[in-house]
Order: structure tokens, then C-alpha cells, then sequence
């Protein structure tokens, strides 16, 4: 067998897009203690993974943070994400979800005129959602929310309307069915 | 109130006084570590510790330079398989200690690094000696802690020295403000954890290894591969069996110097950018080959896409899942203990002769010996050769990063892992001198030869003050060529012959040097002063250094020109 020489990394890799077939989608669960998301997004940086999104926020069990993570692998393995995150002390368990068909829900806030939010929010389709959250002077502030490429274009065609502005989150991931583990890989081995 | 509050004023004073301090349980908690000997030196932030230190049945080394602290440790652990200990203060102190604490980590040593903070409340404002050692050491260490509580202090060293050695073993810093080293508390608490810091890997997944036992059984042309996992799991005469079983040829790593016996008819010697010519060749026309608690870095492999281009199958054996398919991707990947996963291979193949597999690789042995010039001036081969002489079975050499590293590991004829020490992945200049005074702390009944570059030795020689003080009769041969030999070589070889700043037109007279430090001292400039000056030197009772002038010509071969595959290697030139 040869062993393949491995690519020159893309610049693409460094930005907040993500390759497509170079992506990860991961699912994290950490111990929710300061520094933790400096010792993931480190080890992302160190080891030539770009970060396209990340949501970080708390989980259902206590003391357990989530980090929901698009990574872009650039020339590496594809499995070394999940093997590099497992080497975290902090990280309770990693689950790289991308082929599971998770659950990716995100969210933008978007600030336009009150007329124009009213437009858009009517022209919204499913299963992308949204609402009006505060009106303020002449100008309106509406939340939207759904998967991430459906909510993206969404956004877009919010280009049309003047003096629109928007911010939206990576999104948010979550297995429709608790996650299995894969033959051969128990999670007690994280690179002890 | 004023009364009953001035009453109760000694009362709470001696209930804060009946509480031990946070230095005092760290110390306890080393102590209870089973530590008995840490290097480091004291200042502004971990004076609190320093103050309770000779209370404790500890040995303390008092180290020049921290680099040099973290060194010791790691030579400490790599000698005696302990977790080796080093302190320093905020800020520089901390800071210096980051370069050793790469060293350790990149290869495997289990080291514990304990750091004084400036107070909890003045973090972030950048004060006096102040600097981020959790963000400074993220990439270098396996774990690291910041005690923001002394009541944790105690559960934080049981989890840091837990992970430390365990799986597969690394550097941990444990951070202390000066505050929390003086915090007085009367109860300890557990630190909650929802996931098992480190557990031993479970046994490998037996049908992975009845797949790597079968194509192990069938291969014509097999070769091992074997790196520092199998030292560090104590499976050299695992390894042994198995390729004496097998008839399987065995080639090590820098790091796996001393695990497979050399000579041995199927050792093959080190691998790699300057390997034997004979193990490279074996790797490129192996049908299968296996590699065992070793990383195969690019040190290892060169051009990658040109290593081991014959093998229909590569078997992957490593601790460390993330190491597996990393760089090689292997199309057997096993998780485990390098020793289990060879017992276990060993159990499920049949033993089988290679005849015709092991003819080969002595053609190869022959056709590529190693061999260097004989030209009249002194050359490495001989210095090493002789120093050899001076050391038993069970002594130990430490070898520095350059050319020196790489004749002593081919010069190498001991046969016991943990008795050749280097810094392999990290290839840290100034490392065997302060790691050789760790690895004599840890044996004091051995001898440690320490081998360097005049280049790598000045880079920590302030540590023959700690020697001699410290009473660790270490002896350190330089192998000076009066240039930054390697640097020179590449020049020569690889950037067209342009030799750019790697002349040491003035080097110190280290015989003198030594003296002024305390050690005995000897300069050896022909071939007919050797001998004496090695039986001077290692008759001494203190440390000792023996400055030899080596042809400056002299090269390392064979070599693997950068860029090129293993099979692409330079062989020294015929006379």
C-alpha cells in the first residue's frame, strides 16, 4: 500500500467556510470548567483543523457543557478529529456525527426596518422560523431559526431589503437517537 | 458586640491556624506520590512552598536554569520509569520550563511540573512576574491545572500524577498562586469528574488481532518496527519472542534505541532519515510490516509517500488511538499496550523460518555496513567506542541532539531500554547534560554518560554547578567539531554547499570550564589522549567533562536527503 503524500493545506481551511467533504460535524460533551474551550479550540488550531462554526452553551446534565463543532479536516484523517478531542482530559465524550444525519438547528438575529421585517418574516418557509423580538424606533429586530444551509439562504434573501444587518450562530447539533459506538473503538481508550 | 467580637478575635486566629497551608498539602501529596527527589528553584510566587520544603523528606536539587529543572526531571523519569518532578516560580521561571516540558511530552515521559502564580486576584492584570501558564502550556502538555482553592490541591496531584503516567505518558503542570500555596483550609475536597481521567486501555479487540496475527502468519518479506511504547510497557522480550518466532527482522526508532538486542541476526538497527542502510531497504521491500509504540513521524518515514511502497498490509500498534493513522495510514489499527498486543499476535501465529526473507536482509547488511572514515584525525566512532569500554550493562548514556545523538545511537551496544536517552521528537539541543543529571539522581549506583555537540552543551552547560553541587558525578564527553556539525552537514549536502553561520570560532576551553565549575576537566585533541583522559574522568569521584576535538569534517551516514524516500539513502563515501 502506498501512503499518500499529504496535500498542501487550502486557505480555505483557516476561514469560517467549510470544504465541502473536508467537513466534520462533532459533538462534544465537556466538563463545564474555565479554560475548557481554550483547550478545544487550541487543539483544533495546533493540529490544522479549522473551526467553521462552534456553538457553546450548556447541556441537560449538570456540570456537563455542549460544543457543537463544524471542523474542517484539511489533508488529515477524518477520524483524527474525534481521536484528537478524546486525548482532552476535560472532554467527556466526542461524537463526530457527520455521517448520523444529526439534528442542526441555528439561529440569527437580524435588525431591518419594521416593513421589511414584516416582509420577510412572511415570506419565510419552513423549516426555516422566525419572530418579531423587539421594536424599537424605525427599526425592527427578528429572530430566525433552522438548519443551517436553509437559515443561510434564508439570510440571503434578505439582501434585497435596505439597510438590513444580520448576525447568526454556528449551528447547534443533536443525534435524533442517542449515539452508538462504532466497532472497535471504545470510548475508554481516549489516547490515555 | 465589640467585646464578644474582640474575644472571639484568638479564638478564629487559632482555628485558622489549626488548618495546613496549600504548600503543605501539595508537599504531603508529592510525598504521598510516591516523590522523593524534585528539581527547581525557588522565587517570588512559590516561596510559600519553598518555606514548608524542609519539613518534607524530600530531595530537593537546586537547579541554574529552570530549562535545566525540567530536563532533570524528564532524565529522571526516562532512567527510573517514575514520574519526575520539577518546580519553578511565575513568570520567566515558568516560562523557562516550557522547552523541557516539550521535550518530556513529545516523548512520552511522564513529568509533573508545579509552578508558582502570582495571587488569584492579581491574574489578568498583567503584575510583576505574572504570565499565562495554562495558555503557554496547552500544546505542550497532556493536562493542566490552575488552583484557584487549596481544599483541591490535594486531589489535583493525585489526578495529575494519575495522568502522567498512565496510557500513554506525558507532561502535566499544576499552577499554584502564591495565595492559594498560603491558604489555610481545614477540609480537602474531591474534584468531581465525569469521565475516568485515564483508564488502562482494555484488552485490544481480539478480532483485530487474529486479522494482524493472519497477515503476520502469511507475509513472506515481514518487518518490525518498534519504538519507546515498547519500553515504556516493559515488552522488549515480548518483542524478542515474536520476531524470533516469526524470523521477523526488527528495526528501531531513535526513542526505541536499547529495546531489541543489537547485534541479534534479525536486528536491523535504526530506522529512518539516518538509519541504517540496511533496515531502510528491508522497510521498502517488506510485504507487511509492523510497527509497535512508535508514532512513524516524518524523522521516521522521510518521504511518505515513498514508505514502505511494497507492503500490502501495515499493522499499527499504538496506545494512543489519535497516533494511528495520523501520518501512515495503517489498514490495521490497534489500540493497546504494546507488550499485550505482541503477547497476543505471538499467541495466534504460527512460528515459521524465513530463509530466504532473512538471506536477503544479510545481503543488505553486507553491501550496506555502517562505516566511517579513517583519516587520521579523531573521529566520533572512536571517542564513543572507548567510552563504551567504561560502561557496564546496566549504565546509562544520554545523548544530546545533532550529529552526537546520531553516531551514539548507532555506536550504542547495550541491550537495555531505559539506558539510551535522547530527545527524540521534540530534538531539544541542551538536553543531555541537565537530563543526564536527572537520570544520575534516579540510579546514583549507575554511571550516566552524557554525550553532546560543543553547540547542544553550551546551551545548558551552567547546570556542571547543580552536578557538582548536587553530587551527581556525571560524566559529559563533547564531541566538539567546533561548528554546528548537523547544521553543516545539510549545508554541505542539501543548500548547495554554502556554509553560513555554523563555525564556533571561539569555543571556551572546557577543561577549564569544568574546573571553574567544581568537575574535573581534560581536553583530548589526538587519538593517544583518549584513554587517559576517560580513565581520569570516569575514576573521578564528581562529575566530570571531557572536551574531545573531533575531525570537524567528520559526517553522519548514511543519510536520507531531505525530500527523498528511505530507500534513497547516502552511504558515507568509500576512501
Amino acid at each position: 500500500m502506498t501512503q499518500a503524500e499529504p496535500e498542501r493545506r487550502s486557505p480555505g481551511s483557516d476561514g469560517l467556510t467549510l470544504d465541502q467533504g473536508r467537513g466534520r460535524v462533532v459533538a462534544l460533551r465537556v466538563e463545564d470548567r474555565r479554560g475548557v474551550l481554550q483547550r478545544v479550540v487550541n487543539l483544533l488550531g495546533r493540529r490544522g483543523f479549522g473551526i467553521a462554526t462552534c456553538s457553546v452553551g450548556a447541556s441537560s446534565e449538570p456540570g456537563v457543557a455542549a460544543i457543537s463543532l463544524r471542523v474542517d479536516v484539511g489533508a488529515q484523517a477524518p477520524e483524527q478529529v474525534k481521536r484528537q478531542l478524546e486525548k482532552l482530559i476535560d472532554v467527556v465524550s466526542v461524537d463526530d456525527v457527520t455521517e448520523a444525519g444529526p439534528v442542526e438547528w441555528s439561529s440569527a438575529l437580524v435588525r431591518l426596518r419594521p416593513e421589511a421585517a414584516e416582509r420577510a418574516l412572511g415570506g419565510l418557509r419552513a423549516p426555516v422560523r422566525g419572530s418579531l423580538v423587539r421594536h424599537q424606533g424605525d427599526r425592527a429586530v427578528a429572530a430566525l431559526g433552522g438548519p443551517p444551509e436553509a437559515l443561510a439562504q434564508a439570510l440571503s434573501g434578505l439582501g434585497q431589503e435596505e439597510e438590513v444587518e444580520w448576525v447568526s450562530s454556528g449551528p447547534l447539533v443533536l443525534l435524533a437517537q442517542p449515539a452508538q459506538q462504532g466497532p472497535g473503538w471504545a470510548p475508554s481508550l481516549g489516547g490515555a | 458586640m465589640t467585646t464578644a467580637a474582640t474575644l472571639d478575635q484568638p479564638r478564629a486566629a487559632a482555628a485558622a491556624e489549626t488548618g495546613r497551608t496549600g504548600a503543605e498539602l501539595l508537599l504531603e501529596a508529592l510525598v504521598r506520590e510516591g516523590v522523593t527527589t524534585a528539581f527547581g528553584i525557588p522565587g517570588g510566587a512559590n516561596l510559600p512552598i519553598y518555606q514548608q520544603l524542609p519539613r518534607f523528606p524530600l530531595r530537593h536539587v537546586l537547579v541554574r536554569h529552570e530549562q535545566g529543572a525540567a530536563h532533570m526531571a524528564d532524565g529522571y523519569a526516562r532512567a527510573s520509569g517514575r514520574v519526575g518532578v520539577c518546580l519553578a516560580t511565575s513568570g520567566p521561571g515558568a516560562l523557562n520550563l516550557i522547552t523541557g516540558l516539550a521535550t518530556a511530552h513529545f516523548d512520552s515521559v511522564p513529568v509533573v511540573a508545579i509552578t508558582g502564580q502570582v495571587a488569584a486576584a492579581s491574574i489578568g492584570t498583567d503584575s510583576f512576574q505574572e504570565s499565562d501558564m495554562i495558555g503557554s502550556s496547552l500544546s505542550v502538555t497532556k493536562h493542566s491545572y490552575q488552583v484557584l482553592d487549596a481544599a483541591e490541591i490535594p486531589s489535583v496531584v493525585e489526578e495529575a500524577f494519575h495522568i502522567a503516567r498512565t496510557g500513554r505518558p506525558g507532561a502535566v503542570l499544576i499552577d499554584i498562586p502564591k495565595d492559594v500555596q498560603m491558604q489555610r483550609v481545614t477540609e480537602v475536597r474531591e474534584r468531581i469528574r465525569r469521565r475516568r481521567p485515564h483508564r488502562a486501555p482494555g484488552a485490544s479487540d481480539a478480532g483485530l488481532l487474529d486479522r494482524a496475527a493472519e497477515l503476520l502468519s502469511a507475509a513472506e518479506r515481514p518487518v518490525i518496527l518498534a519504538g519507546r511504547g515498547v519500553a515504556i510497557s516493559g515488552a522488549q522480550s515480548e518483542l524478542c519472542r515474536l520476531a524470533e518466532a516469526g524470523d521477523i527482522p526488527v528495526g528501531t526508532t531513535l526513542l526505541g534505541t536499547g529495546i531489541f538486542p543489537n547485534p541479534h541476526p534479525l536486528s536491523l538497527g535504526l530506522v529512518g532519515f539516518m538509519g541504517t542502510g540496511y533496515c531502510n531497504r528491508a522497510v521498502t521491500h517488506c510485504d507487511l510490516l509492523l510497527m509497535v509504540g512508535m508514532r512513524a513521524d516524518d524523522r521516521v518515514t522521510c518521504r511518505l509517500d515513498e514508505f514502505a511502497p511494497r507492503a500490502e498490509h501495515i499493522v499499527h500498534v499504538n496506545i494512543d488511538p489519535a497516533e494511528l493513522g495520523k501520518t501512515v495510514r495503517a489498514d490495521c489499527q490497534i489500540v493497546g499496550d504494546a507488550g499485550e498486543v505482541l503477547a497476543g499476535l505471538r499467541r495466534r501465529m504460527a512460528p515459521r523460518p524465513r530463509p530466504a526473507w532473512r538471506a536477503q536482509v544479510d545481503v543488505w547488511r553486507e553491501r550496506h555496513p555502517l562505516r566511517y572514515p579513517r583519516n587520521g584525525r579523531l573521529q566520533p566512532q572512536e571517542v564513543l567506542a572507548a567510552c563504551n569500554q567504561h560502561l557496564g550493562a546496566d549504565d546509562v548514556t544520554v545523548a544530546d541532539v545533532g550529529l552526537n545523538q546520531i553516531w551514539a545511537a548507532l555506536a550504542w551496544s547495550g541491550r537495555r531500554p531505559g539506558h539510551f536517552l535522547n530527545s527524540g521528537g521534540q530534538g531539544t539541543m541542551g538536553f543531555a547534560l541537565p537530563a543526564a543529571i536527572g537520570a544520575q539522581a534516579a540510579c546514583p549506583e549507575r554511571r550516566v554518560l552524557s554525550v553532546s555537540g560543543e553547540g547542544g552543551f553550551v546551551m545548558t552547560l551552567q547546570e556542571l554547578a547543580t552536578a557538582a553541587e548536587a553530587r551527581l558525578p556525571v560524566k559529559a564527553v563533547i564531541l566538539n567539531n567546533r561548528q554546528l556539525g548537523m547544521v553543516r552537514q545539510f549545508q554541505d549536502d542539501f543548500y548547495g554547499g554554502v556554509r553560513s553561520q555554523v563555525d564556533h570560532v571561539l569555543t571556551p576551553d572546557f577543561s577549564l570550564l569544568a574546573r571553574a565549575f567544581g568537575c574535573f576537566g581534560a581536553t583530548v585533541r589526538r587519538g593517544e589522549e583518549l584513554g587517559p583522559a576517560l580513565d581520569q574522568a570516569f575514576a573521578h569521584r564528581g562529575p566530570a567533562v571531557v572536551d574531545c576535538w573531533i575531525d570537524p569534517e567528520a559526517n553522519v551516514y548514511p543519510i536520507v536527503p531531505l525530500g527523498k524516500g528511505l530507500s534513497d539513502f547516502v552511504e558515507c563515501p568509500l576512501p
